[in-house]
């Protein structure tokens, strides 16, 4: 049992940490980035860049946030500015293309074999009865703590304040005096650079590969959308219960059910979420913090 | 004035894009750089013979790709520094089968169709090798699979041959050592991929005939960035010894897992130890025992001095020698069959190999086409080295 806690835990911050990035740009601009997850995939590259060119892992880490922060204000204003003007189905499709791009150029630059950050091997440390490993503590904690961050400044903050504003209605939020285009940017730099701690977080506790975000992009999707988009709450709610549904069915012995010990192969992990995501879409669409009726 | 300010802000958006895309250009690694030129082509050969290769040169599988190219390149660099082939130089025409059995078939088509070639080598993966000899044979073009070792490799034809052993023999070897370390129960882990499937049940029938008990087997997806749960799977059933087999890019972070979760405690038994060894951390992996195909016969030795002298560094994986024995293999029984004829060339094959000496070992075909024994060795991870036992 305390197994699946540690696993919820770990997973869960990783899930939520991308989803609620997903879902402030979802709530401010109307459109689903596909390419989201890859910002945690760049994250974890450019981290490895860093550190390969003599940084510290610390001063790296901060410096490939920035980075990848800086890259998607540039590819907003670049790339999906232009594409949304054409609609948020275009812009979707954008993303789509741009995922792959970033992918391909990042397998030229890194070749198709995981990269690790110089980080010494540990010993899990034995918690009840479960393993868990520094690194992984250390990912807990700085998520939730940065999630409990972003809640404060999203909740007590002019600028919080403005992000909220420009999510309720575009249009009222322009008449009102907000500098829609600054708000915009840093909800992108924000959430952007959310993916990315995520990234380097998991490259620190496993590795870097190229398939590092897209493997993650189900689970995220599912949470953002169980959440209810849009909805931060809901985001980091449904990405714990996403993945202590994950670890839960991985655990349980189906046994009792089909006869003898049998164990689902861990290779149905994905389809749990997508599992929660047609139930939640069947019998709640709005998700679990969503507002029930559509905003024009 | 505005556009303007607006072309000013762009550029300093795009200045930091550079910077970024520069930087992790410095961080990529050289590995890809030559460190010594190939031996360069006898003069006197004049004019080419071609024949074709299928790899997956890009894909999952896209590392063994570039190391099973690379022991084509030095086997081509060998004997165009030699006799060549009928006086001609060889040339080996290499198409990218993206990993997948598609893109396989086409690959070639087009070597059959365009290049016209008599012989194809490849793939890596069973499940698109099956489909590309079944393909060759009804062209009548020869096919060796370099890399591949499902047992199905052995119905695809009378001009299809293997020169690496099979799953069956490998599978028999891993489970008679074993069996003779004293283990009475394993627990196995391997890709979940037709030479993962084949692989688990080939050792998993042969321990069991033996009196021993497998205490759970498992797949896994490869290209996760987390394998905790498979692992702790297999901690969980109590065995006296793991069994794993990865490829290297998943063995990377599988060691370090492994060794994290404390199960470097108990014996760790690795198929094919050098697809996982060079890329672990070397904490994690030190103590392993495992088996691997055998290099320290005098052959094997001087390949791999020519392979490190000129890629500047060891074999990223065991599928290089493969497909360089493949090459030299085709090359030898073109020449005897001094013709370009894939019947002719098939015959002389079979023939070749009853003495033939390769760089991993003694190739001897058996009626199937297949390589019917293999050297291995058992061998322990020391200071960071595979050192055999």
């Amino acid at each position: 049992m305390v197994e699946v806690l540690v696993d919820t835990a770990v997973r869960g911050s990783i899930i939520a940490l991308l989803a609620v990035g997903l879902t402030l740009i979802q709530g401010t601009l109307r459109f689903a980035n596909v390419a989201h997850v890859e910002f945690a995939t760049l994250g974890g590259y450019s981290a490895v860049a860093l550190t390969g060119a003599g940084l510290g892992l610390l001063l790296s880490s901060a410096l490939g946030v920035a980075l990848v922060a800086v890259l998607a204000v540039v590819l907003y204003r670049l790339l999906f500015r232009r594409l949304l003007r054409s609609g948020p189905m275009i812009a979707l499709i954008g993303s789509l293309a741009l995922a792959i791009v970033i992918r391909a150029t990042l397998q030229l630059l890194y070749g198709s074999r995981p990269r690790y950050l110089p980080t010494p091997l540990e010993r899990g440390i034995d918690f009840h009865g479960a393993l868990i490993t520094p690194s992984q503590i250390r990912l807990v904690c700085i998520s939730l703590g940065l999630l409990a961050l972003l809640a404060l400044v999203l909740k007590f903050t002019s600028l919080g304040r403005a992000v909220r504003a420009v999510a309720a209605n575009p249009e009222l939020a322009d008449v009102s005096g907000l500098n829609r285009g600054r708000v915009v940017d840093i909800v992108w730099m924000l959430s952007a650079g959310l993916a990315a701690v995520s990234g380097i977080l998991l490259s620190i506790d496993s590795a870097v590969g190229i398939e590092l975000g897209f493997n993650l992009l189900l689970p995220v999707f599912a949470a953002a959308i169980v959440g209810g988009l849009g909805s931060i709450a809901g985001a980091v709610i449904a990405a714990y219960a996403l993945a202590c549904a994950e670890s839960l069915v991985l655990q349980i012995d189906w046994g009792a059910i089909v006869g003898g010990t049998h164990h689902l192969e861990v290779g149905y992990r994905p389809a749990v979420g997508f599992a929660l995501l047609v139930v939640m879409l069947a019998f709640r669409p709005q998700g679990l913090m969503g507002r029930a009726v559509r905003r024009g | 004035m505005h556009r303007r300010r607006i072309k000013a802000r762009a550029l300093g958006l795009a200045v930091p894009l550079v910077l970024a895309l520069s930087l992790s250009a410095c961080g990529s690694d050289d590995s890809g750089k030559k460190k010594a030129d190939l031996p360069s082509a006898n003069t006197s050969l004049e004019g080419e013979f071609k024949i074709g290769a299928v790899l997956p040169l890009t894909g999952t599988n896209a590392t063994i790709g570039k190391d099973q190219q690379r022991g084509i390149e030095l086997a081509v660099a060998k004997i165009n520094e030699g006799d060549g082939v009928m006086g001609k130089k060889l040339v080996v025409d290499i198409e990218d089968s993206q990993g997948t059995a598609d893109a396989a078939i086409q690959a070639a088509k087009k070597l059959v169709s365009v290049a016209q070639v008599p012989a194809v080598i490849g793939e890596y993966s069973s499940g698109n090798s099956i489909p590309m000899q079944q393909y060759l044979e009804s062209q009548s073009v020869v096919g060796v699979n370099p890399g591949s070792s499902s047992i199905e490799l052995r119905t695809t034809g009378s001009l299809q041959f293997s020169t690496i052993g099979l799953d069956d023999v490998a599978g028999a070897f891993t489970a008679d050592a074993l069996w003779d370390k004293g283990y009475e129960s394993i627990a196995i882990l391997a890709p979940n991929n037709s030479y993962g499937t084949g692989i688990v049940s080939s050792v998993s029938d042969a321990f069991k005939e033996l009196g021993g008990t497998v205490t759970t087997s498992g797949v896994y997806t490869e290209g996760q960035s987390d394998y905790r749960q498979e692992l702790n799977r297999l901690k969980d059933s109590k065995p006296d010894a793991y069994v794993i087999t990865t490829y290297g890019k998943d063995g990377t972070v599988i060691n370090k897992e492994i060794y994290e979760l404390g199960m470097t405690d108990q014996p760790v038994f690795d198929i094919y130890l050098s697809q996982d060894v060079p890329d672990a951390d070397p904490k994690s992996v030190e103590g392993r025992i495992g088996m691997d195909v055998n290099s320290t016969s005098e052959n094997g030795q001087a390949y791999a001095d020519f392979y490190e002298k000129t890629y500047g560094e060891k074999f990223i994986s065991s599928f290089n020698g493969y497909a360089y024995d493949a090459t030299m293999m085709l090359a030898q029984a073109i020449n005897k069959a001094n013709a370009a004829d894939p019947e002719a060339i098939a015959a002389a094959l079979t023939e070749i190999s009853k003495t033939y000496e390769g760089v991993t070992g003694p190739i001897v075909l058996d009626p199937d086409g297949q390589r019917s024994e293999q050297p291995y060795v058992i061998a322990e991870v020391k200071n960071g080295e595979i050192v055999p036992q």
